[in-house]
């Protein structure tokens, strides 16, 4: 057995006595429960379906100019990412559904015309999944980021079918998944292959600027 | 259950499911530090709770299990602004390098478990349940059963469900189906 193993075992025998001055936590850091947050905010910034090579893991940076720069390229542990956006402070909710799911349209109030267009990109075969920056200020205090990618959960470094990208003002409703429905046109498949076809909502949200990066 | 009077009972409890417990752990959580947090609460709350405890009931992994589940439920639950949290034993803080390199280790052998578990997400939260205990898991269905405080013809009825359902999101090689007696 391990050392924390036996750490833990003589830890919790020392409770068990009731003898233990064991030091109470204090305050867990801030990432460790950002996990599955229920806080939300509004604004549709776009829809999109896209295809593209991914590798694994996800980056989140704060830039010089206090913007944040998310890129994501393999689609799992969505806790974690919650828990990064919220080390940057932007509230987010994630929720990466299987094929062909997404969550209920209405998980709250859409953020107004008063926020600035989040660019989207996505990437061409080779490059990295989904980026997109938020400018300083973009997520404030009071609105949470909701993304929601439909992929194929037995490969989370495939492309997902499917996300869209929203700024909820006040809370948000949990996740009810529910059919996924395609736009005309785009033909669903299990592997939707290099290409970036993309496709904006229509709304009254901030502009959308989606494409190809890398 | 004399866990919390009997020395001896207890460490005989704690290395019998030390390991179950953190393979259960780190198929829900990548944090290493989190992890083993959550291994101290879910033995603190065994310990709390060895009252509750009835051989009767079902065994004593399908109780723990049980417990297991609220410990991590409740992680996930907790929102930021009830990021405070204190605990009896800090389980981080009883890591040195070498237990975080092995717990990190511990984590990426369980890669594929909690793809399986992503997988699951969809599907109803009762019988989503089911089928973490018995695919993820590896319990009996009667273990799942008296986790999840279900008669076992239900939790019979729910797996068939989730599995008929699961058919159509995941390929069966990421969810191991193959059921134990």
């Amino acid at each position: 057995m391990s050392n924390f193993e036996e750490r833990l075992f003589s830890a919790l025998k020392d409770d068990l006595a009731g003898r233990a001055p064991t030091p109470l936590r204090s305050r867990r850091p801030l990432k460790l429960s950002a996990a599955v947050a229920g806080i939300a905010a509004a604004g549709t910034i776009g829809f999109l379906l896209y295809g593209g090579a991914a590798t694994p893991a996800f980056a989140v940076e704060r830039n010089p100019d206090g913007s944040v720069s998310v890129e994501i390229n393999e689609f799992r542990d969505p806790a974690d990412l919650e828990a990064k956006l919220a080390d940057v402070g932007v509230q987010a909710k994630v929720d990466y559904l299987p094929l062909r799911q997404t969550c209920q349209r209405d998980r709250g109030a859409l953020a107004g015309d008063d926020m600035g267009p989040i660019k989207l990109g996505v990437s061409k075969k080779g490059g990295s999944g989904l980026t997109f920056t938020l400018e300083s200020g973009q997520i404030q205090a009071d609105r949470t980021l909701v993304l929601v990618v439909s992929r194929d959960g037995t490969d989370l470094s495939k492309v997902p079918l499917g996300l869209s990208l929203n700024v909820v003002k006040g809370p948000v409703a949990d996740c009810v998944p529910e059919p996924l429905v395609l736009p005309d046109k785009l033909t669903p498949s299990e592997d939707p292959g290099p290409s970036d076809t993309s496709r904006t909502e229509s709304g009254d949200g901030p502009s959308t600027d989606v494409g190809g990066t890398n | 259950m004399r866990l919390n009077e009997d020395p001896a009972a207890f460490e005989a409890f704690y290395r019998r499911h030390i390991d179950p417990v953190m393979r259960f752990v780190v198929r829900r959580v990548t944090d290493p530090h989190l992890a083993a947090d959550l291994t101290a609460d879910i033995f603190l709350a065994a310990m709390d709770s060895a009252r509750t405890y009835r051989s009767d009931r079902g065994s004593e992994t399908a109780w723990l299990y049980g417990i297991a589940r609220n410990v991590v439920n409740a992680q996930f639950r907790r929102s930021v602004r009830e990021a405070q949290v204190t605990s009896r034993v800090e389980g981080r803080r009883l890591m040195d390098e070498d237990d975080l390199e092995r717990m990190e280790e511990r984590i990426d052998a369980e890669r594929q478990m909690r793809g399986a578990l992503e997988a699951m997400k969809g599907l109803p939260e009762g019988e989503r349940a089911v089928l973490e205990l018995v695919a993820v898991d590896q319990l009996s269905v009667a273990e799942a059963a008296g986790a999840l405080g279900i008669r076992r013809v239900t939790a019979r009825v729910r797996l068939h469900r989730a599995r008929r359902a699961l058919q159509d999101v995941a390929s069966p090689s990421a969810v191991f189906m193959e059921e134990r007696a």
